[in-house]
């Protein structure tokens, strides 16, 4: 098997070293990995409490057996909403609604995809202390269009 | 396998804190029935999807595409949900393994960050650019349009699949005979620790340009149908940039996540994701993402382009049959 080597062009099984070593990870990699995953994490626990919360019927925003027989049904999610509260909510509505159930585990949700914002900035950092300019900048410009949809700046086409 | 389980604690809290919390919900759960479900249906609905959801997640890692490639045919095929509805969660089940998979790939240097963010910026401006291009299409052309952009889509991933059968296993680790200009100045280039070779393993990408503009297409054709890219960011990682195939997959579970968080954040500020029938799947495919991204590091790569092209011909059969259903007016049952 011939595998490629560092510049790109294909070496043979014999020019291959025979002491192969674990390569280094990048730490901009690193940075981004964790912090997505820790944060995802966090936000599925979350998430999860909320859901059980709503599930037992402590408290919540919406019924938890209407909103799944009007799904099962069908219905769209405006029927949904104005079935359930009498309107379709805009924004990020469970905010204020953190000590309901669904309120919980939207905002679980919400945390996870957002987790891609702060890795993404932590990233660009790293690398453009490193000099890696371009890729720097490109994490930036990804995090600027993750932070302009999370602030609702692209609307949904329906 | 309980080596496994004590080698990664979060996977195993996150496990136990479903099953408790699950259980909770059987035993607790006083929901009123109503004319449609019952409480203990309900709860059966919640408990099935996150199971599933977890088998989803794990064939999607290791095939390095979105699970929505295999949630949206089936929940649509099989169930009378509301389409809007299925799409947003679809983004979900799409984005979430990609997610939870990006720490242990990007830890094991499995996905290249370089590569990652090279390719996210065009993915998101095209899948912003073709959600849009969606809208406008079906004012104009309406689902006569919408049909002959699935037939194409199908034929489309039917050469890929080809691509790969014929292919063979050079596509595991291709040679790269000659690195453009463009390709050595943004070097995306790296080096991963092959487990089932037990050996390191150099790469260069090359025809980066051309990939550039791919994944432009990439992210369009993914904004247009809802289905994420998963399914053609690995071909075009693997086949045109001519990056490792476990490396490509990988880097698409990444670009997959960043790429959905552009365009998940419209369906939950404008209420098309309903929490309670979403955090199930999302919970499966975080659990089932973990396991996928701890299988994919250990499998043989051949494994990995196996499930890739049965993947791929099934999701293209899914697009020509719709496609041909829509342009010609007839209904092909079961698939």
């Amino acid at each position: 098997m011939t595998v490629p080597g560092n510049d790109g062009m294909p070496q043979t099984d014999a020019t291959v070293p025979p002491e192969q070593t674990r390569p280094p990870v990048a730490l901009s990699g690193i940075i981004y990995g964790e912090c997505v995953y820790w944060l995802t994490i966090v936000g599925s626990i979350v998430a999860m409490v909320g859901a059980t919360i709503a599930m037992l019927g402590v408290k919540n925003y919406l019924d938890p057996s209407y909103v799944f027989s009007a799904i099962w049904e069908g219905k769209s999610t405006t029927d949904i909403w104005e079935g359930a509260v009498g309107q379709i909510p805009r924004g990020h509505w469970y905010l204020p609604r953190l000590g309901t159930g669904d309120g919980l585990a939207m905002f679980g949700l919400a945390l996870g995809v957002f987790s891609v914002i702060p890795g993404m900035i932590g990233a660009a950092l790293v690398m453009l202390k490193r000099k890696d300019t371009v890729f720097g900048v490109l994490a930036l410009v990804a995090a600027v269009l993750c932070i302009t949809a999370c602030a609702g700046l692209i609307q949904v086409p329906e | 396998m309980l080596r496994f389980f004590r080698r990664v604690p979060e996977l195993t809290l996150l496990i136990l804190l479903a099953g408790s919390s699950y259980a909770a919900m059987a035993i607790f759960s006083n929901l009123p029935s109503t004319e449609v479900l019952s409480g203990r249906f309900i709860v059966g609905i919640i408990v099935a999807s996150f199971l599933f959801s977890v088998a989803i997640a794990i064939v999607a890692v290791i095939a390095g595409i979105g699970g929505g490639v295999l949630f949206t045919p089936i929940m649509m095929g099989f169930t009378s949900i509301d389409t809007l509805i299925i799409r947003a969660t679809g983004l979900v089940v799409a984005m979430f393994s990609g997610l939870i998979s990006t720490g242990p790939f990007m830890r094991r240097g499995l996905s290249n960050v370089r590569i990652v963010f090279f390719c996210a910026v065009p993915i998101s401006v095209g899948a912003m650019a073709g959600a849009y291009s969606a809208v406008v299409l079906s004012a104009y052309m309406g689902q006569r349009g919408d049909a002959i952009v699935r037939l194409l889509l199908g034929l489309i991933l039917v050469f890929i699949a080809a691509m790969f059968i014929v292919g063979g296993a050079k596509s595991e680790y291709p040679e790269v005979k000659h690195v453009d200009r463009f390709s050595q100045r943004v070097a995306l280039g790296g080096a991963y620790w092959e487990e089932s070779l037990q050996k390191r393993i150099d790469y260069l990408a090359t025809r980066s340009l051309l990939g550039l503009f791919l994944f432009l297409a990439v992210g369009f054709t993914g904004g247009f149908f809802g289905l994420g890219g998963g399914w053609a960011v690995v071909p075009v990682l693997n086949m045109v940039m001519l990056v490792p195939l476990k490396v490509s997959a990988a880097c698409s579970g990444v670009l997959l996540a960043i790429g959905n968080a552009v365009a998940i954040w419209p369906y939950i500020l404008y209420g098309s994701l309903v929490a309670l029938f979403v955090v199930p799947w999302m919970l499966g495919q975080v659990i089932g993402g973990i396991m996928g991204a701890y299988i994919l590091a250990r499998i043989k790569a051949g494994f990995v382009r196996k499930v890739l092209i049965v993947l791929i011909i099934l999701t293209s059969i899914k697009l020509l049959t719709r496609g041909a259903e829509g342009l010609f007016g007839f209904d092909i049952p079961v698939v």
